[in-house]
């Protein structure tokens, strides 16, 4: 590879008379054909070229669950849950008296749901930094919080489905043990607030697990600051089902007839609120 | 980084070179808008980064291999084509392109790390870009590799596109790079063309300036070995004396160096101004002295970056004679004697 002569060493493009590049073309030519070959094939203009714009919302969201669909941890993590709801459709409270089925919809439809939601939502935010491709994500999406806001938009949308699904699910399985009236499939409104209660905790469950991971930007550390904040509002008697951890608990865990109104609203006010301190600390710097 | 300040042309092959620390990573980060600058802007045709309407059309960035293990090659890369709005075709074509069609479907951490840098140049090129910026891209790479990245820039250079490459291994960028833009701890230290480079020419003018006194290698000498290198150097500083004489000292110096052009390094050995040999071949056959040895060594970017950066090359063997040595230059990088083997 070293040859005498400066000629030989360097590829002097710039000051090389136009025989000289020919020449030198030439001569590369022989030596990576192969190179050259495929990238003619490829074509020159291989892509139709848009009006630069950036991707729009709906591309980031379809990203993202593309993203999880592709992620053997998180795909198996929702395939082993409703994998999980099939025995528990058939045991979970088989003895129990119609009012006392219809007092535990909420929880069991969303429980377990909204903390899987969290610790989800920690993977799809932390797992970038967690692999270091959140430097590839930001390198195409520059936009920071255009990216955040599709994580946290799929994971709402992957709550609200999965919600959907257990619903139904106990509502059926309510039905088919007892009759249509103890799930209230006579009364609509009822069903229709049940629903929404859990639909609503469980995506706030699954956005606080977003933020903490955005903002931990490690799955590990996200998740135990989250079971260290559970635990210690669990110890407090003002803050017991009232932090962005416990107030799913406090929500769900009740009896569907009864709803626990500050714990649903702390639940949505500690997602928003650790929404927007993702968004703040989206800012810092991604170092090599 | 305290003062770091160079442009890109378009359709020119930049080689981005320092030593390990020197704020190579850090620059290119803050060119693509992953790190904010505590003062200064890095533009891309004018614009920030992170102002690019559609940067990945525009800008193709190969900084570390990163992918989530468990993943498909393929999927890796779609999942990037997917906010890039290019087709699953685009994909096929720039696995194609990088030699990784026929494992796409495997994950990528069964990936050597000569194989996820592929995979990241892959994924650079799915916009098709006209700028690429690769970071240390030769890491990991085994000599076919290296190869192959070599004509891969060739030819992207050919095609008139632009790009920008940093490495502290020199060898790979010296036979693609247009221009060279050296940092050390923190500052350019060098901005020059290939062909100055090449052509010896920079070294008077830049590199004296940036770097103090010149090194050999960064500015290419001749070495001979003889058994009688006292009578050798005696009789070349009179036959240099006699050419020069009358004229300006200016002039006479060249293409010697200050302290005189005839210098002792080794028990038998004497380094030369560059273009001395000839000079040597009549002076030793006239007086019949037998030569050792008797070859040049252009000058080359190693050099420059040597000469800038004040580092020797790793590995490199200090000097090893220590006897008496008129212009006391100890702090010259070891010659790489297998280089002498070529001629």
């Amino acid at each position: 590879m070293t040859t005498s002569g400066p000629g030989g060493r360097f590829t002097p493009r710039a000051g090389a008379t136009a025989a000289d590049q020919a020449g030198a073309s030439a001569r590369r030519g022989e030596a990576r054909s192969t190179v050259r070959v495929r990238r003619r094939t490829r074509g020159r203009p291989p892509v139709p070229a848009p009006p630069p714009r950036p991707a729009g919302l709906g591309t980031l969201v379809r990203t993202e669950f593309f993203k999880i669909s592709t992620n053997r941890g998180q795909r198996g993590a929702v395939a082993l849950f409703l994998l999980l709801q099939i025995p528990m459709l058939g045991f979970w409270g088989a003895g129990a008296l119609p009012e006392a089925t219809w007092n535990g919809l909420r929880a069991r439809s969303g429980l377990l749901l909204g903390y899987l939601l969290m610790a989800l939502g920690v993977q799809v935010a932390a797992g970038e930094f967690r692999w270091r491709t959140a430097t590839l994500t930001w390198l195409v999406t520059p936009a920071r919080h255009r990216v955040l806001g599709a994580q946290l938009l799929a994971t709402v949308a992957l709550g609200v489905a999965l919600s959907a699904l257990t619903f139904t699910a106990w509502v059926v399985a309510g039905a088919v043990r007892h009759d249509a009236a103890a799930m209230r499939l006579d009364r609509p409104g009822d069903l229709a607030v049940a629903f929404a209660v859990v639909a609503v905790t469980v995506c706030a469950a699954g956005v606080v697990g977003v933020a903490a991971g955005s903002i931990a930007r490690g799955s590990s550390a996200a998740l135990f600051t989250l079971l260290g904040v559970g635990l210690g509002e669990l110890v407090g008697d003002d803050t017991r089902f009232r932090g962005p951890v416990t107030s799913a608990l406090g929500v769900l865990g009740w009896p569907t007839s009864e709803l626990d109104l500050l714990s649903f609203w702390a639940a949505v006010a500690s997602a928003l609120v650790a929404t927007a301190a993702a968004f703040v600390a989206l800012r810092r710097d991604l170092p090599g | 980084m305290t003062d770091v300040s160079f442009s890109v042309q378009r359709g020119s092959v930049t080689g981005f070179l320092g030593p390990n620390g020197s704020g190579k990573t850090t620059t290119l980060r803050v060119l693509l808008g992953l790190v904010a600058p505590t003062s200064g802007r890095a533009l891309i045709d004018g614009r920030g980064y992170r102002e690019l309407p559609d940067p990945a059309r525009l800008v193709g960035a190969v900084l570390e291999p990163v992918a989530y293990p468990a993943r498909a090659a393929v999927d890796h890369l779609r999942a990037l084509a997917l906010p890039m709005r290019v087709g699953p075709r685009r994909v096929d074509e720039v696995l194609d392109a990088v030699g990784l069609a026929d494992v796409a479907e495997r994950p990528v951490g069964a990936f050597s790390l000569g194989m996820r840098q592929r995979l990241a140049l892959a994924g650079a090129l799915l916009g098709d870009p006209e700028l690429l910026v690769l970071d240390e891209p030769a890491n990991g790479l085994d000599p076919e590799g290296i190869r192959w990245l070599r004509d891969f820039l060739r030819s992207w250079a050919d095609e008139g596109r632009t790009a920008l490459l940093s490495s502290h291994v020199l060898a790979e960028v010296t036979q693609v790079v247009d221009q060279v833009v050296i940092i050390d701890r923190g500052r350019v230290a060098l901005n020059a063309p290939m062909t100055e480079i090449a052509a010896g020419r920079v070294t008077t003018a830049e590199l004296r300036a940036t770097a103090g006194p010149l090194t050999d290698v960064a500015q290419g000498s001749v070495t001979v070995r003889t058994p009688h290198a006292d009578l050798l150097a005696e009789l070349l500083t009179a036959e240099h004396a006699s050419r020069t004489a009358g004229l300006p000292d200016r002039l006479a110096d060249l293409p010697g160096r200050s302290g005189g052009p005839v210098r002792r390094v080794g028990p038998d050995e004497l380094r030369l101004p560059p273009g001395w040999a000839e000079l040597v071949g009549q002076v030793a056959a006239r007086h019949q002295i037998p030569l050792v040895e008797l070859h040049t060594r252009e000058p080359d970017l190693e050099g420059v970056f040597f000469a800038l950066t004040g580092r020797p090359a790793s590995g490199a063997e200090p000097e090893p004679y220590a006897g008496p040595e008129p212009h006391g230059d100890t702090s010259v990088p070891a010659q790489p004697r297998h280089r002498a083997a070529d001629r």
